[in-house]
């Protein structure tokens, strides 16, 4: 954006804020390079930094790094060697720059971020708010700027101690190079020195020169190697020096010859040499060697002095830059600090106003860290309250005041969304009292925008609310009153009767609706009969101040004249003098007073109609009123009867007790109801059943009694009868009742013999019975036809012996079972005839397996009854059956049921030798039998044990027989046959 | 098997006594038969009681034939005692007796009765019953631990 629209972008305060800062670091820039001809290339950083400084004064933290890196790039580019481009500096340079990096950073760090500087909320804050805003702490902010100065410190320390090094070392290379020349001069002179002995010697041919040479060339030699020693690092020297030494060996061993032929051949031919040799020459080469050393040393001094000028005057910049930063640095911060402490000092103040204000408050304030846990609570809120701000504190707001009327969840809701929340609320003080409280909360928020408390002033309008509920309540039953009243209210002007206003009853009592009615006057309405009437009325009124009860005859809209009852007040409404008036329409009650006459007449017809007496006393039993039937009975007078004259026809015994109760009803509302004799005109006390009732009024209160008397002698006369011929039935029944159970203590008894009587048949009868049938065996197997008196005739009485005993004790079996049936519990279920039929059928086939029997039983035979006995009855009939069919080739039995008198039978048929009906009558006794027993062996018990079964189940048997024809037993069982 | 064990039978009629005797002798059954006329003879033989005193008490019979109708102390009640009795309380007891109540049959077999066995009239099925429960009880079933007495 900033670069596609410049405009644009400057037309945000951030944006302008970054513009300066650019503008800044240009000018910066511009004057270093105007200052160019006057500082050099030296300290370029100084220019910038106020440059950084100024953007950070004037566009806080953002605008300051951007100046940095502006300024850096810019003093890389245009100041550092090599100039004018971004080619990578000398060491001492990068250190130069990264203090300027930090200086920067630290300049950067001391500002507060401005507003869009470095947030992202772009809000158009000024420079002013800038520092307001959320910033970093001031602790860290300090920290931060301290950890600046000390990383400058550090890098301007050694900054400084690499400049130093560099100077000493500077002047150390000038200090040598003076000694080269010295050397060089010194090689100078003792090869001077060396010639001028040489010369001597071959002039003189003296010692001393000699030795002179000597010591030169000892010297020369010397100097020579110190020469190449200093020389060591500087390669072209030590070429030039080989070139000197091999020069200056050549003079000296022509030096050398020249005086060995002084020695020898003497000084002429010395001399000749040393004028034919070529030493001059020599000499020249060797003192141009030197001068060029000499040179290039003087050009080395000179470069070498210059650097360490250079050198020494870096360091003083840089300690000068340095120095001049931190103290930049340093006030930066200290006016930074300051700012803030001044800052605190008056948040501090303004806090301590604050904390004074909210304690002159009447209000409670209200202060709670996030989760509502109360942390201040001035005097209005313990006066409000009663709590001190000791007890209050560290208690969670809503359960210390038990806050009603709004949730913490409906208002922590509000207040994350808004911010803030206001209300009525309801708390409780300490001593218990209920206060209304306009309640308004703020939520505070930290740093990072969490919710971290809450502030809530609260203020009690109690008082309030009652003075509006009051006066709501005055006002709403002033409408009520007016406009709910049951009877037409209006209210009119006393000169004309214009109406001013009129309530819902007076709209529906005289049919005009109130648009119709106000602004109109009951002249127009024709409300009154007559004009005069009206007249008369306000003439009243006026003269008395007020009316009530005053009757006449209005009109509505339809027209009908309707009696009402008004009154009236006289008021002064703005001040004009009303009328009040209410309108009681009792139109509806004269006819309600017209229909209890009419019923009053009929009530009384009825009354003397009926038969009974009858009468009405008030509440307080006060008789006031007798039917005719009353009178013509007792043959009294109204007079004699009234109050509590009715107790003359009462018989003196019984009146006391009439009286008490009479009383008792009137006392406690109770209804009456008892019998007392009344005396007729005839002078007979005749019963009466006298009821009297309470009469209650709509409020339940009882208005008055009302009694009747019947006449009961004939009714009573008949109770007597049937009295007593209840007492006779019931004397006989008690009688029979005796005689039963006499009889089934009798009949008990004898059943109790009867099983004491069938043990003693079933064990006692039948042990002596085995003996005869024990012995009579013993004696045929043990004196069978041993002895002669005991032949087969003698056999065969003894088998007839055992053959009677043996059905002696079938006999007694049978009885046993004819009187366990008798005594057997019943219980009734629903039983399968045709499965037990069935199974008894397949016993037989099997117990006769030589015979033929064929059964027909009839599917789905079912009885209730008791399931053992009804199988024993079966079993019995079967049996019969099976055995009179033993003549057949075929026996067939049918089980089935027949139709018998509309009822069904069941039977049991066979086609045996049947038998002779006129026998028939004692077929079911016991022991009774119609076949010898030689014919058809058996008991006689069988037919009575199965009448017994069937006569405990309330049914009935009977046989259908003829001789040779079979025979069919029909039996049916309860009522369900 | 159990030739050495004897054969307690508990009947006052002395017909009967001789009758099953009989049959025991008519079936083949060797062992003693000891006879008890009433419910306090038995119980004197099997507790070792009275003129039985000094028996070894041990020595149980192998079977109890025992009559419900007796003198003295009733069968149901002799039944009651031998089974509340440590020492008797396993003896094989089966009930032989003239009764086909079915009180008498509840009772017997409630007071621990091993079997009931009805005396039939008739002397030849009174032999094989007779003869069929001695070699049931004398041969065919396991005689019950003897109960240690200390």
């Amino acid at each position: 954006v900033a670069l596609t629209n410049p405009v644009a972008f400057l037309k945000t305060f951030a944006e302008r804020r970054y513009a300066l800062a650019v503008l800044l670091v240009a000018a910066a820039v511009g004057l270093r390079l105007a200052l160019e001809p006057v500082l050099g290339a030296n300290s370029p950083y100084l220019l910038f930094m106020v440059a950084i400084v100024g953007a950070g004064r004037l566009g806080g933290r953002g605008p300051a790094l951007a100046a940095t890196g502006l300024s850096c790039l810019s003093a890389w580019y245009l100041f550092l060697e090599p100039r004018y481009s971004f080619d990578p500096p000398a060491p001492a340079e990068v250190v130069g720059l990264a203090v300027l990096l930090l200086v920067g950073a630290a300049v950067g760090l001391i500002e507060a971020p401005g507003g869009s500087g470095s947030g992202s909320d772009g809000a158009d804050s000024s420079a002013g708010e800038a520092g307001d805003s959320p910033r970093a702490p001031f602790a860290r902010r300090i920290a931060m700027t301290a950890g600046a100065v000390v990383l400058a410190l550090g890098l301007l320390a050694a900054l400084l101690w690499a400049g130093f090094q560099r100077s000493v070392d500077a002047e150390h290379m000038v200090e040598h190079t003076y000694q080269v020349l010295n050397a060089a001069a010194s090689a100078r002179s003792y090869l001077e020195r060396a010639q001028t002995s040489e010369r001597g010697y071959l002039l003189t041919a003296g010692d001393e020169y000699l030795e002179g040479y000597q010591a030169a060339t000892a010297s020369e030699r010397q100097a020579e190697a110190t020469l190449r020693r200093l020389t060591r690092d500087n390669r072209t020297e030590q070429l030039r020096l080989d070139e000197i030494g091999r020069l200056m060996r050549a003079r000296l061993d022509l030096l050398a010859h020249a005086m060995e032929v002084r020695k020898q051949q003497g000084a002429p031919a010395a001399l000749a040499l040393t004028r034919a040799a070529r030493g001059g020459e020599l000499m020249a080469q060797l003192r141009g060697a030197l001068d060029a050393l000499d040179e290039d040393e003087h050009k080395l001094l000179h470069s070498r002095s210059t650097a360490a000028r250079a050198a020494d005057s870096r360091t003083r910049w840089i300690l000068g830059v340095g120095s001049g930063s931190l103290v930049l640095l340093l006030v930066l911060a200290g006016a930074s600090t300051k700012r803030h402490l001044h800052r605190l000092r008056l948040a501090e103040r303004s806090l301590a106003r604050h904390a004074a204000l909210i304690d002159l408050s009447h209000d409670a304030i209200i202060i709670a860290d996030g989760k509502r846990v109360i942390t201040a609570w001035n005097l209005g809120a313990q006066q409000m309250y009663g709590w001190t701000e000791a007890e209050a504190g560290g208690r969670v707001i809503h359960e210390l005041l038990k806050t009603s009327g709004a949730t913490v969840a409906e208002m922590d809701s509000v207040l994350i969304r808004a911010g803030r929340w206001g209300g009525e609320l309801a708390h409780i003080t300490r001593d218990g009292r209920r206060i209304v409280v306009e309640s308004r909360q703020v939520l505070q928020r930290d740093d990072a925008g969490k919710p971290a408390g809450y502030l809530e002033i609260n203020r009690d309008i109690t008082e309030r609310k009652l003075a509006e509920e009051a006066l709501r309540l005055s006002e709403e039953k002033f409408a009520k009153a007016f406009g709910t009243n049951p009877t037409g209210v209006a209210i009119t002007r006393l000169a004309d009767g214009l109406f001013l206003d009129v309530n819902e009853t007076w709209q529906s009592m005289m049919g005009y609706r109130r648009e119709e009615a106000i602004g109109r006057t009951a002249a127009d309405l024709h409300i009154w009969p007559t004009v005069e009437a009206r007249d008369r009325y306000v003439a009243e009124l006026e003269q008395r101040g007020s009316l009530s009860g005053w009757e006449t005859t209005v009109r509505g809209k339809s027209g009908e004249p309707f009696t009402v009852l008004l009154s009236a007040a006289l008021l002064t409404i703005a001040g004009e003098p009303v009328i009040l008036s209410s309108f009681l329409d009792i139109s509806e009650r004269k006819r309600a007073e017209e229909a209890v006459r009419d019923r009053e007449e009929q009530f009384r017809t009825l009354a003397n109609a009926i038969p009974q007496l009858c009468w009405m006393a008030n509440a307080d039993g006060w008789i006031s009123w007798y039917n005719e039937r009353w009178y013509q009975y007792t043959g009294t007078t109204p007079a004699q009867m009234e109050g509590w004259g009715w107790q003359s026809v009462h018989d003196p015994d019984t009146l006391p007790a009439v009286v008490d109760r009479w009383r008792a009803s009137i006392a406690n509302g109770e209804p009456l109801d008892m019998v007392f004799p009344l005396r007729g005109g005839d002078g007979v006390f005749r019963p009466f059943l006298t009821r009297v009732m309470p009469v209650r009024d709509r409020e339940g209160k009882i208005a008055r009694w009302f009694g009747t008397n019947t006449d009961i002698s004939a009714q009573r006369e008949t109770e007597e009868a049937l009295r007593e011929s209840e007492e006779m039935l019931r004397r006989l029944n008690a009688e029979l009742e005796q005689r039963v159970s006499d009889r089934t203590a009798q009949l008990e008894a004898s059943n109790k013999e009867l099983e004491a009587f069938a043990y003693s048949v079933s064990h006692d009868l039948r042990a002596p019975l085995r003996g005869i049938d024990g012995w009579s065996l013993a004696l045929i197997e043990d004196y069978c036809g041993q002895c002669e008196h005991l032949d087969d005739k003698g056999r065969m009485y003894l088998d007839r012996v055992r053959s009677e005993s043996q059905r002696m004790g079938r006999l007694i079996d049978d009885l046993l079972q004819l009187s366990r049936i008798t005594r057997a519990e019943m219980r009734r279920h629903p039983v399968d005839l045709t499965r037990v039929g069935e199974s008894i059928a397949a016993r037989l086939r099997e117990a006769h397996p030589q015979r033929r029997l064929e059964f027909a039983i009839q599917p789905g035979l079912a009885v209730c009854g008791d399931a053992p006995l009804l199988e024993i009855a079966l079993t019995n009939l079967f049996d019969n059956a099976v055995k009179f069919t033993g003549q057949r080739d075929c026996a067939r039995i049918e089980f089935a049921t027949a139709p018998c008198d509309g009822k069904t039978a069941f039977v049991v048929r066979d086609n045996g030798v049947g038998f002779d009906m006129a026998y028939a009558g004692t077929l079911f006794g016991a022991f009774q039998r119609m076949h010898s027993e030689s014919e058809f062996p058996g008991t006689g018990v069988g037919l009575a044990t199965v009448q017994r079964i069937i006569h405990r189940h309330g049914g009935r048997i009977w046989a259908e027989a003829a001789p040779d024809r079979g025979a069919g037993f029909y039996f049916t069982i309860g009522s369900e046959t | 098997m159990n030739g050495e064990r004897v054969i307690l039978l508990i009947e006052d009629n002395m017909s009967d006594v001789e009758l099953t005797k009989r049959a025991l002798a008519k079936g083949r059954i060797g062992n003693e038969v000891v006879v008890a006329s009433d419910g306090k003879q038995a119980l004197d033989y099997l507790w070792c009681e009275g003129t039985h005193a000094g028996r070894d008490a041990a020595d149980l019979p192998a079977v109890t034939l025992l009559d419900l109708k007796l003198p003295k102390v009733p069968g149901l009640e002799v039944l009651r005692r031998i089974r509340a009795d440590s020492r008797t309380r396993r003896l094989p007891v089966v009930i032989l007796t003239s009764s086909k109540e079915e009180q008498d049959l509840a009772s017997s077999y409630d007071l621990g009765a091993n079997s009931y066995i009805r005396k039939p009239v008739d002397f030849n099925q009174f032999t094989v019953a007779i003869e069929q429960l001695g070699l049931y009880w004398l041969v065919w079933n396991e005689p019950p631990p003897v109960v240690k007495v200390k």
